[in-house]
């Protein structure tokens, strides 16, 4: 049974725009696969480090972000419960010597949504800083720090300003790519 | 039955004149607050769905602001500043964000143009009336 | 003893892939040279996978029941104290085995329409078969290839990683397999659809055939939906059932074209019109329900729902998406001049214009969703900077584009079909129209002022007076050209009018979930507290009062109970227990929300914690909730009727159609 020719001429206008807009969808989701939904740019790139007055994990004093005025700084949020802790602590202690020996740069840990206690127990087992970390119990520095995860770490250039967020436990290769942002060789 | 019982139990346990609670005064403005940010750890939850850690600091950080006096654009950008514009589970007032407040609208006059367009009227197609009857009950249907 | 089952299993379902795809090509040579003999073939090739299938299905359940842990699958998803309801439903909780169910739906109901149609489609049945075998080859790749449900596991472990306690639920136990019955469905209509635009046998021959597939299809997508929204409702404990999130919207946009398109093709069966419109409506279905697939397994968007990422799946899927459409819209493309409508819509004021309107209404709000959805990934491949396109948005543009398709359904059944004079249209809808003004006004008159909830309001009144008018003016006609009682009205527009009646009965349904969506929606009454034991409060009408906290243990969880009583009057009513758990196998703390459901409302609280033995609550009533599910109930009850419909009414009914009945 076949139906009786249409009566008025077929209108092309839509088939080059459903066409296109096919194509533009399909390309737009294969580009998706190759990004990391979860991953959120930082807000503080390009703009001054938020400063912050923490006291001082297992001893005395206060960790100001004054102090490491004129000079890059390396920020870094960690916690005794997070498992990529473990895998970035020999990098960070290699960095902290670096820094002690040369002085160069600077680099400071935040203890953040963390027990001084389990904190202490942490770093007793994995190593001790060489350098000191701020006690930061509740997370406000963290969240002033726009921090979404654990670890992340900071790199700030000498003139106070944020230059790069990572997220996750650092490695060499992330080294290489961030240090020279802040004017570090790596 | 259980129900009953534990029901006829807590009925005959204590007669407490029970103490009423109300809300605290602030709270029906951070909830509402807390609604439109988005929790930056759980990501597809909002501040007051979450209950990660973050998220419940970031309560308690509103709860202050607010009680500071603080107003919802204030607010709002506090969070902001720091978490970027993910943390709005509303567009941004940016150009992106105004775009997709004008998609609906536009979408709909391009609905509408391809509605007109398919009118056509035919001169002299006037409706007839017809009784109720069988045929009309026929035309009626599905 | 148990391996070699596993392995029979997996080979099926490779022989199943090799079945399909001969059965494609035998089924296009079939097509081509009319050659019977092969089609013959690829019908059995067909069954065959249908068994094979079964087979592995049935492999896999009970690798489950018998908690079989040398398959990875099994021990990733199911444990040893995992109550047996939901060993079965592990089978579908995750990835690989919803995959499998998936596949599984598509041969037995492939198997089922070339069954069903053999004898009276006999030109389509090869392009049928073909498109359907390949679909399935696609699914069943994916499965043998890329998620495979036998995996093996060495050395077997003793017990295993437990099913998500959030999937411990009978709610989400039925909530993939109706939504997956409502996607596979949809392939059946898609297949009559390539069919007829490769014949270029564009009439009305495939839309009647595939009516009740479309209903059966897009009531099973309902009710997956909304499980789904009733899941999230009480479990998720935000005392919402819509959260706008990236994988609902991937089950809601076929929804709306597949709306569109089951009220479109009523235009093409009646008056031979829209026939461009429904084969690209079908199309469109088809390929979102793929899109669906995609968003939820590929891990491109964030979401609570996503199963665990695998980008080689993603670009799996999404290949396999692109080739669909290339050949989907492709033949809707190349075969439209073709196509055309016969007669136009001549009328402003008729049934065509309305339901051109709604598909124009549907086929937006889909665009909409679409297009908020992956906004934020958009701006994020462009700029870099990641914005949400969430709730607030979707919520803002969505509902009042809602309210006017209610105000469509509403019109749309009274309105005859080509035209009514103007100055009728007042006195045929003055009776809804005068109740939608008197609710709007009592609702003023109780202090409502927001314009979104009034006009919420009188349209939602307007659309429940205008069906329950239709309704009774179709048992009214009954009785008036056939004398009798009312009784034997009811009887034969029940009987005798199963479409119509069975469409306005699920339109009345929608009207109940619209108020209920509305009343919980725009009136919830929501409310954080810190209650220590003795302390009470007060919402809507009840009072609440804490009277403990104890600690309880089941099989596989552990946790904490506030023990509340609701009383309205003085009169204790009720007794709620909102609930705290861990889970220790999977190291996971849930919540368990406690409501008590009254005609008026929902009573709802959700247990946040406890503080210096004080324990922290978010309180809400939620105003007609209840009505959502009754409404679902309804509208189920409407589908089943048109459902049953028999086909030799449905060819006499078709004739006087084809005549030209002016209406009044």
């Amino acid at each position: 049974m076949t139906e009786a020719a249409p009566l008025t001429p077929p209108r092309r206008r839509w088939r080059l725009p459903l066409a296109l807009g096919l194509a533009l969808l399909l390309v737009l989701l294969g580009v998706g696969l190759t990004r990391d939904p979860s991953h959120v740019p930082s807000a503080l790139v390009g703009r001054a480090m938020p400063a912050f007055d923490l006291p001082v994990l297992g001893g005395e004093g206060a960790l100001v972000s004054a102090e490491a005025e004129g000079r890059p700084l390396i920020v870094n949020f960690w916690a005794s419960w997070c498992p990529s802790c473990r895998d970035e602590h020999p990098v960070l202690i290699d960095l902290g010597l670096r820094a002690r020996m040369g002085g160069e740069f600077a680099i400071a840990g935040v203890n953040s949504r963390d027990t001084p206690a389990n904190a202490r127990v942490f770093l007793d087992r994995e190593g001790h800083f060489p350098y000191a970390s701020g006690m930061d119990p509740r997370g406000r520095t963290g969240i002033d720090f726009g921090v979404y995860g654990m670890p992340e770490t900071f790199f700030v250039d000498a003139g106070g300003i944020v230059r790069a967020r990572h997220p996750g436990p650092l490695t060499p290769r992330v080294l290489e790519r961030y240090l020279p942002l802040i004017g570090v060789a790596p | 039955m259980i129900r009953l019982a534990l029901l006829a139990w807590l009925v005959l346990a204590l007669p407490v004149a029970a103490q009423i609670v109300a809300e605290a005064p602030d709270e029906a403005r951070v909830r509402a607050l807390a609604a439109t940010l988005r929790c930056p750890v759980c990501q597809s939850e909002s501040l007051l769905e979450s209950q990660a850690t973050t998220a419940r600091e970031m309560m308690v950080l509103l709860r202050e602001q607010v009680a500071e006096g603080r107003s919802d654009a204030e607010i709002v950008g506090f969070f902001r500043a720091r978490y970027g514009n993910f943390v709005t589970l509303a567009p941004p007032p940016t150009a992106a964000g105004r775009l997709i407040w004008a998609v609906p609208g536009l979408l709909l006059a391009a609905g509408a143009l391809v509605w007109l367009r398919a009118i056509r009227r035919r001169p002299g197609a006037a409706p007839s009336q017809a009784p109720l009857d069988e045929a009309r009950l026929r035309e009626m249907g599905p | 003893m148990e391996l070699p089952v596993a392995r029979i299993a997996d080979f099926a379902l490779a022989l199943a892939l090799a079945l399909c795809l001969l059965a494609a090509v035998l089924a296009v040579q079939a097509g081509r040279r009319h050659d019977a003999l092969r089609l013959v073939a690829a019908r059995n090739a067909v069954f065959a996978v249908a068994a094979l299938v079964t087979f592995a299905f049935a492999v896999l359940i009970r690798a489950f029941v018998i908690s079989d842990f040398s398959l990875a699958y099994v021990a990733q998803n199911s444990n040893l104290d995992l109550p047996l309801i939901f060993k079965l439903s592990a089978a579908w909780g995750a990835h690989e085995g919803s995959l499998l169910m998936w596949a599984w739906f598509l041969a037995v109901l492939t198997a089922a329409a070339v069954a069903l149609h053999w004898r009276d489609h006999p030109l389509s049945m090869p392009w049928v078969i073909a498109t359907l075998a390949l679909v399935q080859a696609g699914f069943l790749a994916l499965v043998v290839l890329l998620s495979n449900p036998f995996a093996t596991l060495a050395p077997v472990p003793a017990d295993g990683r437990d099913l998500n306690p959030l999937l411990q639920d009978l709610a989400l136990a039925f909530h993939p397999p109706m939504l997956y019955l409502g996607y596979v469905g949809f392939t059946i209509p898609f297949a009559f659809a390539v069919a007829a635009l490769v014949r270029l046998h564009v009439g009305v021959e495939w839309v009647t055939a595939v009516r009740r597939w479309t209903l059966f299809s897009w009531t099973a997508l309902t009710t997956g939906i909304v499980f789904g929204g009733y899941w999230a409702y009480y479990e998720l404990g935000w005392g919402g059932w819509w959260a706008w999130d990236p994988v609902e919207n991937a089950s809601l946009m076929p929804w709306l074209t597949g709306t569109a398109l089951l009220h479109s093709m009523m235009a093409q069966e009646k008056r031979r019109m829209f026939r461009l419109w429904n084969v690209f409506l079908v199309v469109a279905t088809f390929m979102l329900t793929l899109l669906g697939a995609f968003l939820v397994r590929s891990g491109v968007l964030t979401s609570v729902h996503s199963f665990a990422v695998d980008p080689a799946r993603g670009a799996y899927i999404l290949v396999f998406m692109a080739l669909a459409m290339v050949a989907g819209f492709g033949l809707v493309i190349w075969r439209a001049d073709a196509i055309g409508s016969e007669a136009e819509v001549e009328n402003p004021l008729s049934r065509e214009a309305g339901l051109l309107a709604n598909n124009v209404l549907l086929l937006i709000a889909a665009l909409i969703v679409m297009i908020g959805t992956l906004f934020p990934l958009g701006v994020e491949v462009l700029t870099g900077d990641r914005i949400s396109v969430a709730a607030p948005y979707f919520n803002r543009v969505m509902v009042p584009l809602f309210l006017v398709i209610v105000v469509l359904m509403a019109l749309g059944p009274a309105v005859p079909w080509r035209g009514m004079p103007v100055a009728r249209f007042p006195r045929q809808f003055r009776l809804p129209l005068g109740v939608a003004l008197a609710t709007g006004a009592a609702v003023l008159v109780l202090g409502q002022r927001d314009a979104l909830t009034l006009v919420a309001v009188i349209v939602t009144a307007f659309a429940a007076a205008a069906v329950l008018a239709d309704l009774g003016r179709s048992i009214a006609a009954r009785r008036k050209v056939a004398g009798g009682g009312w009784a034997a009205a009811v009887l034969a527009a029940l009987v005798q009018g199963r479409r119509r009646t069975g469409g306005l009965i699920v339109h009345l349904g929608i009207v109940i979930m619209a108020a209920g969506m509305i009343g919980s929606g725009l009136f919830q009454q929501a409310r954080t507290l810190h209650l220590a034991p003795g302390q009470a409060t007060r919402v809507h009408d009840l009072t609440l009062t804490l009277r403990g906290l104890e600690t309880v243990e089941e099989s596989n969880w552990i946790g904490r109970v506030a023990r509340f009583s609701v009383s309205r009057g003085g009169e204790v009513v009720g007794v709620l227990s909102p609930e705290v758990r861990f889970y220790p196998v999977r190291e996971m703390t849930t919540t368990e929300v406690a409501i008590r459901s009254e005609l008026a409302g929902d009573l709802y609280i959700f247990f946040g914690g406890e503080q210096d033995g004080a324990i922290v609550a978010q309180v809400y009533w939620n105003p007609l909730v209840g009505w959502v599910w009754v409404g679902w109930l309804v509208l189920i009850a409407g589908s089943a009727l048109s459902l049953t419909e028999p086909h030799a009414m449905r060819r006499r009914r078709a004739a006087p159609a084809a005549q030209e009945v002016p209406a009044e």
